[in-house]
């Protein structure tokens, strides 16, 4: 028993300090490892409690999936784009902290003053043991009080799937030749709109872009128009009722 | 059955450490000699007899190099990424069952260090921690090569998980566990057969009930180890090393162990789950020759490993995602339905009117005739494929 | 209640509604692949408007029925029924006014007076979405256990989240939908810790189970437990985020204001139904022996955010922004109607009546007037109050039209609005909160200068001869039936009043009402 409550605290230390080091820390990476080690610590608390499913199943989809996903997205961005976590007027962070530290002051005089209770539940250890074990037991309340939440969760998913393919897949109008032709020269912001800029060969030593005219249309191969040079309003992406000195950067640095 | 006492089980825990890291010494020279014999040569001959004493040269030469920090690095990270992935792959073993209970000096113990009633999922939890030594150490090392092999380790990894992962629930399904002990003792049972009058007894081996199962685990576990034909996070050709570019010295040879203790891990935990373990003829009665039979089944697996890694060239990055994703998962999704369904029927848990049948054969039918219908429409023409 | 593993099948007849809605976003989902362009859109329109049109006859077969399945997380009884129906409304309604935005995209008018098309909408993944935050919204309302709720009303908040960055070329867009995202989330975040503690203190995800747990306590008795009053305080925060209450507001703005536009128009509707059908399932069925606590929190939250919307919406020239602070200021006038829900679960009680007959209004007239918002934006042109610049004569009947919903979003009488205001000002009187229900006429009256400015630039500006949409008809007849809705609806409150007054079913699963 002593054993036990000396492991739960050194966990819970641990656990509590990697939390904070979270929001201490200054790089992002490091940010996301103290994570992964907040993380492991509340998976081997599941364990104290003898709840192995939940402490394996939180190693393998938080740590091991959702955190390497993060980290992935952290490698592939610069660390100077990144928003600095750490800017912000100082009454910002005090009024945080205060506010931080009357929540955490609430919650702990409603852990300690709380006086009703609930009754007890199904899992009781001896229910436990009876259906064969921890994992067993999950999966009888999985499926049975819980089926409806249980079938449901997976539309969830569906939904998340399907939103990300449909922000992330590019306009359906623009095709690969398309994308092609903005590649080769890129005059501005081109996708999306209703043609492509493309070189041509230079005519007599000219270039074919200088001659052309905004909203000049040439054909080329087929019957397939190609607009020349587009006036500057086609390239600028602005919103429909916003002016334009308006358009601010999604984050501000 | 007796439960080890904590000291027995940090006693048997620290003799598989020792066993597990000679283990790997004698891999990389297994791995020499094999490679070597697949390519018509010799391997190491010069230490000690057939070239025995190679590992411990190598080990003495990794041990003397220098070990550099790049000027960029991310200092802390950079030298704490190795140890995560040597840790994650050496602490697997303490799950694997290598028998039951025997007598050693009048103590009754358990041949593993740890019998955790999750076993097989603590061992996919350490391969999903494990990348971390990868992405980590890539990241640390500020180089772009490294940090390519990083990325390119966390995609396949988290893909060949899901694949992983997946492959092995019809097993639990029919163990009924998620104990690897409970599903090794499962396998000790006899799968009876009653063909045409004829009585056959086959050992049930999940290998038997759950071929696809053991394809999709063995080309998934290949991919989750980084091993050829799925290595490209250390891709020499593309990446110079990859993920480990910048590693020196005992650093690099953490990795280097980690990689092959994860191999040994895998190839354990294959054994077990799907050639029935330290099961065979005559393991009950004699003693120790459950062990023998566990480990003459991993080396199977090992040999399979360098067997591939002596033919097969390196896939392209999208062809590996691919093959997890459209291939692999589906198969296994597939594979996880039918045996529910087996399970289901064999047990006589429900009986199926017959217009379920027709129904099901319907819709199967028509989705298919869609399915290919829609392929067809969209399949570019030939002249349109001409002019991109 | 032990571990035994029950398989008995659950008795789907109770939710052939819901099922309707999701086998009917599946076969779109499927549609989307297989049917041909040709008559891509025409099927998937049709088959949308079958599947709501369905489940709503559905829904009506089932009024006057009390029982739950699932063991006891799905409930079939009139609160379901009277906000599934809301729901559906106004799904029908958003299908049926970005018909034409769906076919035309957004467009915009380039420098050389011509139109461009912005955004081009997959419209299969737009009416799949829209299917799928329905069903979670419908979900919300059947929910009989703390985990359905929850994932009922994330279900339909993460639909609308991806619905909100459709146009994801458009920076406004992809800058709401984040806000939206983050903000929804974190209030997701303290939903859900609040949900943990009622768990905590009364040991069961059951909301009759807590409701009887609670009253078997003395909770009730003036004596408050602080774990259970922190579990209550984190609750209403979380769920004001969802319905838009002021202090958790500042997503609204931008998000109704990014998103395309008859997504706002769904948004402004559908997930704030689930809001409050969540805010009634949680509180006035769960917790209802805590109401005079959270009487008197929604009490001051309404007042903070009928005054706070409607002032802040004097100041806004775009009539898209100014809608969302209406909203935000309608929100406060719903949430009266919980302030004023007296304790005691009295069946004849008017307030939790006249909150749902409110929402019902509130759907007719909103989606009325963000429609012909979604009409004008054909033109080319943003959002702006110039927009409506001398419609009266260009259109006359969209005129008419917008004229109506902006009168009844006013209050004005024999309209909608006029009805659902005077039940809410009823409630809150018979609760003796008479200063609310003084606020709710002083901010109407407020109100009345940003509605009918819209009115006056339509009827006395000039037209200022932009390009004019071609008028999709779905569209027109759309904006035609919620006008005349909004404008007959009203004088036949009564039925309506008494199908909402079944919402007290809710409380009757567990013979509580009868018993205790």
């Amino acid at each position: 028993m002593e054993w036990a409550s000396v492991a739960f605290y050194l966990i819970a230390t641990v656990c509590v300090l990697s939390a904070a080091g979270v929001v201490i820390a200054r790089s992002a990476v490091h940010s996301a490892i103290f994570l992964i080690l907040c993380f492991l610590n509340i998976a081997a608390t599941f364990v104290m409690l003898g709840a192995e499913f939940l402490a394996v199943v939180q190693v393998i989809v938080y740590t091991g999936a959702i955190l390497v996903l993060v980290l992935f997205v952290l490698m592939l961005v610069d660390e100077d784009q990144l928003p600095d976590f750490h800017t912000g007027q100082p009454i910002q962070r005090i009024s945080g902290l205060i506010l931080g530290l009357i929540l955490l002051l609430e919650i702990g005089a409603a852990i300690t003053a709380r006086s009703i209770q609930g009754a007890t539940g199904g899992a009781t250890p001896e229910n436990v043991a009876a259906v064969g074990g921890n994992t067993q037991a999950l999966g009888r309340v999985l499926y049975d009080d819980n089926l409806l939440a249980f079938i449901v969760v997976s539309l969830v998913l569906t939904v998340a799937v399907i939103g990300a393919i449909v922000l992330a897949l590019p306009d359906r109008r623009v095709g690969i030749n398309q994308r092609r032709g903005t590649g080769t020269i890129n005059l501005g912001h081109p996708v999306g709109t209703d043609g492509i800029p493309l070189a041509l060969p230079a005519v007599r030593g000219e270039s074919p872009i200088a001659a052309a005219t905004p909203g000049d249309l040439r054909p080329v191969a087929g019957e397939r128009q190609i607009i020349m040079v587009r006036d500057p309003d086609a390239y600028t992406e602005v919103g429909q009722h916003d002016a334009a000195p308006d358009n601010r950067p999604l984050i501000k640095r | 059955m007796v439960d080890n006492p904590l000291w027995v089980a940090l006693i048997v825990g620290g003799v598989l450490m020792f066993v597990t890291l000679t283990g790997m010494a004698y891999m990389t020279w297994f791995e020499r000699k094999v490679l070597a014999r697949f390519q018509d040569r010799l391997g190491p001959t010069r230490t000690g007899p057939f070239g025995l004493m190679q590992p411990l040269a190598d080990a003495v030469k990794l041990l003397g190099k220098e070990d550099l920090v790049p000027a960029a690095a991310d200092r802390v990270v950079f030298l704490l990424a190795p140890i995560v992935i040597f840790v994650t792959a050496i602490v697997g073993v303490s799950v694997i069952p290598f028998g039951g209970a025997i007598s050693i000096f009048g103590f009754e113990l358990n041949l593993f260090a740890a019998d955790v009633n999750v076993g097989a999922l603590v061992i996919l939890a350490l391969g999903s921690v494990g990348v971390y030594g990868i992405v980590l150490g890539a990241f640390a090392s500020a180089n772009r090569f490294s940090l390519l092999g990083g990325l390119r380790a966390a995609a396949q990894v988290i893909s060949y998980e899901v694949v992983l992962g997946l492959s092995l629930v019809g097993i639990f399904m029919l163990a009924g566990s998620l104990s690897l002990r409970e599903i090794l003792v499962a396998q000790q049972d006899d799968l009876i057969f009653n063909l045409f009058g004829l009585s056959i007894s086959l050992p049930n081996w999940y290998i038997l009930s759950q071929p696809i199962a053991f394809v999709v685990y063995l080309i998934a576990a290949v991919a989750e180890t980084n091993r050829a034909p799925f290595d490209l996070p250390e891709a020499e050709s593309e990446l110079v090393a990859g993920f480990h570019t910048e590693y020196s010295g005992f650093r690099f040879s953490l990795y280097f162990l980690g990689e092959y203790i994860n191999m040994i891990v895998i190839s354990l935990f294959a054994s077990t789950l799907f050639l029935g373990g330290t099961d065979g003829p005559g393991a009950a009665s004699v003693w120790g020759l459950g062990v023998v039979y566990l480990l003459a089944k991993t080396v199977m697996f090992l040999f399979f490993y360098l067997w591939l890694r002596a033919t097969l060239p390196r896939f392209r990055f999208d062809q590996l995602m691919g093959i997890a994703w459209k291939v692999l998962l589906p198969v296994a999704l597939l594979n996880i339905l039918f045996t529910a369904f087996v399970r289901l029927i064999a047990n006589d848990e429900i009986t199926i009117p017959a217009w379920v049948w027709i129904v099901a054969a319907v819709v199967l039918a028509g989705v298919l005739v869609l399915t290919s219908l829609n392929d067809r429409a969209n399949r570019p023409r030939p002249s349109a494929q001409a002019g991109d | 209640m032990g571990l035994d593993l029950d398989l008995t099948a659950p008795d789907l007849t109770l939710a052939w509604p819901q099922l309707i809605v999701f086998v009917m976003t599946v076969v779109l989902l499927f549609a989307d692949a297989f049917v041909p362009k040709a008559q891509h859109f025409a099927t998937l329109t049709g088959i949308s408007l079958v599947g709501y049109i369905g489940a709503a006859f559905a829904l009506v077969t089932q009024s006057g029925q009390n029982a739950a399945t699932f063991d006891g997380a799905f409930r079939a009884d009139g609160l379901t029924v009277f906000l599934s129906l809301i729901i559906l409304v106004a799904a029908v309604a958003t299908v049926v006014i970005s018909a034409s935005y769906l076919q035309n995209g957004e467009q915009q008018l380039g420098s050389d007076g011509r139109l461009r098309i912005a955004n081009s909408v997959p419209a299969g993944e737009f009416y799949v979405l829209i299917g799928f935050s329905v069903f979670g919204a419908m979900l919300v309302a059947a929910a009989g256990n703390l985990i359905v709720l929850y994932i009922g009303i994330e279900l339909s908040a993460l639909a609308t989240y991806v619905l909100t960055a459709f146009a994801k070329r458009r920076l406004t867009s992809v800058e709401g939908a984040m806000k939206y995202f983050l903000l929804g989330l974190f209030a997701s975040a303290i939903l859900l810790y609040g949900m943990t503690w009622i768990y905590g203190v009364t040991g069961s995800m059951d909301l009759d189970r807590i409701a009887a747990h609670l009253a078997g306590t003395d909770a009730g008795d003036g004596f408050t437990d602080p774990a259970l009053l922190l579990g209550l305080l984190l609750l209403v925060v979380g769920i004001g985020f969802k319905m838009a209450a002021v202090p958790f507001h500042f997503w609204t703005p931008d998000a109704y204001d990014g998103a395309p536009t008859p997504v706002t128009a769904f948004m402004s509707v559908v997930p704030k139904a689930a809001a409050f059908a969540a805010a009634i399932r949680l509180f006035v069925q769960a917790l209802e022996p805590l109401s005079d606590q959270w009487t008197t929190l929604w009490a001051v939250l309404a007042l903070v955010t009928m005054v706070f919307g409607n002032v802040v919406a004097i100041a806004q020239r775009n009539v898209k922004r100014m809608l969302a602070y209406s909203s935000i200021a309608h929100t406060g006038y719903i949430m009266v109607g919980l302030a004023a829900y007296t304790s005691g679960g009295t069946i004849d009680d008017p307030s939790i009546s006249s909150l749902l007959f409110y929402i019902l209004a509130y759907t007719f007239m909103n989606i009325g007037a963000f429609a012909v918002i979604t009409y004008l934006q054909q033109r080319g042109v943003g959002m702006m109050l110039e927009d409506f610049n001398g419609l009266a004569s260009t259109r006359p009947l969209i005129a008419v039209a917008m004229t109506l919903f902006m009168a009844s979003l006013m209050g004005v009488p024999p309209l909608l609005g006029f009805y659902a205001k005077y039940y809410v000002i009823v409630a809150a009187i018979d609760a003796d909160l008479l200063w609310l229900a003084v606020t709710i006429v002083v901010a109407s009256a407020v109100s009345a200068f940003f509605y009918l400015r819209i009115v006056a630039v339509m009827y006395f500006n000039q037209p200022d001869g932009r390009p004019l949409a071609l008028p999709t008809r779905l569209l027109s007849g759309g904006i035609g039936v919620l006008a005349v809705a909004t404008l007959l609806l009203g004088l036949f409150s009564s039925p309506i009043i008494d199908l909402a007054d079944q919402w007290s079913g809710a409380l009757t699963v567990l013979g509580r009402t009868a018993g205790q």
